[in-house]
């Protein structure tokens, strides 16, 4: 069995709410491909065939008026589990995790652009392929019996 | 059809077990009632749908096929019946042919009620009584049934054979509804949760699993997989009476939209700490038979 493709912290590496910032309570399911951020699912964007935070979503968007630098400026990170360095905490081989009492500062600016992105991973396509297998059962036509 | 509907049935038999339904969960509880009244020493004779057996073991106790017992090769049924009737199936029949002239034939009726979406109770009081397979505390008929005796689930799972495994996703998709594009974001969705994902199309193959995903849920499938070590989900079939996203929603373990798939995989494993054994001796009381099974089911 392959490890895992990415390290899971038990909180998601986010933060929600315009005026008052808190860290999202969400739980992680997944990492940022850029910066390594965990990531719930209401905070995953999906970026090509990779999926990305908010912020590095908005920042590879073509077009952006980017307020971030190429760098990891807009998160910064300590640790309870003695990682100070963002790299330390979602990169590696993941034997630590460092979301259990992390404190991360976002720039207040940058919430907005975020809670515009609320959108799912899956297409329209892959929703009706899910929906199809619950579609009415045809196959108790002959008389349409008590199925069981 | 085959040989066996087309061959005139008599019987001497103590009672008919009429399961007579669309899917195939009936023959499978009607098989179960067969052996546990064999077991207390009553003969029954097993009454399904021509092919809706093709799932039980050959058949070693009696067994007959037909539409209803309107059939004509069933007429020796009608003359000459069973002391009691089981009727799995609509209170009046499939076609409305358990009126009360033909239920009065019998001695003993029973109706075995499973809720349906679509038909009521009313007709319950042509039969002296009213077996519910459910245990008193997960009825799906939430007090409908007021006479009814509760039974617990007629389900045996012990032909099925589930271990955990904490790697792997299997997915049993028996008749093939999930297409490429779904099985392949199964696929992908199972690898970014660290899993490794299975496409089975059997449930009574061997399922090594840590999470268990079945397409459809019903009565026996549900209710065999829930007393299982693993953490199972369910994705409902629409069917025309059986409810099976109802069943699945009661028990919370529905997977009724993409969007719940992964943080249910990427979750701790939750067990349904639920006992789905059989108390046969239960079901006979139900039935009105005394006394204790020597082999219980």
């Amino acid at each position: 069995m392959a490890r895992p493709p990415f390290p899971v912290a038990p909180q998601c590496g986010c933060r929600t709410g315009v005026i008052f910032v808190r860290p999202c309570q969400g739980t992680p399911i997944t990492a940022c491909a850029q910066c390594r951020i965990s990531l719930c699912v209401g905070h995953r964007r999906p970026y090509g065939n990779q999926v990305l935070c908010p912020s590095c979503y908005a920042r590879l968007q073509p077009g952006s008026d980017s307020m971030f630098d190429s760098d990891r400026t807009h998160y910064i990170s300590s640790s309870s589990h003695g990682g100070s360095a963002a790299e330390e905490i979602f990169t590696g081989e993941g034997g630590e995790f460092g979301g259990a009492g992390a404190s991360s500062g976002w720039s207040e600016e940058a919430q907005p652009a975020a809670d515009a992105l609320t959108e799912s991973p899956f297409t329209a396509e892959d929703y009706a392929a899910f929906d199809a297998v619950s579609d009415y059962d045809r196959s108790d036509e002959k008389g349409g019996g008590y199925d069981s | 059809m085959t040989a066996a509907t087309k061959k005139a049935v008599a019987t001497t038999a103590d009672w008919l077990i009429y399961a007579i339904g669309g899917g195939l969960g009936h023959a499978r509880r009607g098989w179960l009632l067969q052996h546990l009244l064999a077991q207390a020493g009553r003969t029954a004779i097993l009454l399904v749908r021509p092919d809706s057996d093709r799932h039980l073991p050959a058949a070693t106790l009696p067994r007959a096929c037909g539409g209803s017992l309107a059939d004509p090769h069933l007429a020796d049924l009608v003359h000459r019946p069973p002391r009691g009737i089981v009727a799995d199936t609509f209170p009046r029949g499939w076609h409305g042919e358990l009126n009360e002239e033909l239920l009065g034939r019998f001695e003993t009726r029973v109706w075995l009620a499973r809720h349906s979406r679509s038909h009521g109770v009313a007709d319950a009081v042509n039969y002296h009584r009213v077996l519910s397979p459910y245990p008193a505390g997960g009825c799906e008929w939430d007090g409908q049934l007021p006479t009814a005796r509760h039974a617990g689930y007629l389900v045996d799972s012990s032909h099925l054979d589930l271990r955990p495994d904490p790697r792997r996703f299997v997915l049993v998709d028996s008749e093939g509804r999930c297409n490429p594009r779904l099985l392949g974001i199964f696929r992908a969705e199972a690898q970014r949760a660290g899993l490794e994902f299975h496409l089975q199309h059997r449930l009574h193959d061997p399922i090594h699993a840590a999470k268990l995903l079945l397409v459809g849920a019903g009565y026996h499938s549900f209710y065999e997989c829930l007393g299982q070590d693993v953490d199972v989900r369910f994705l409902p079939v629409a069917k025309r009476h059986d409810d099976q996203h109802r069943r699945a929603r009661r028990f919370g373990c529905a997977l009724d939209t993409l969007d719940e798939l992964m943080p249910w995989l990427a979750s701790p494993c939750n067990r349904p700490a639920l006992d789905a054994r059989m108390d046969g001796d239960t079901v006979l009381a139900a039935l009105g038979i005394a006394g204790k099974l020597t082999h219980p089911g």
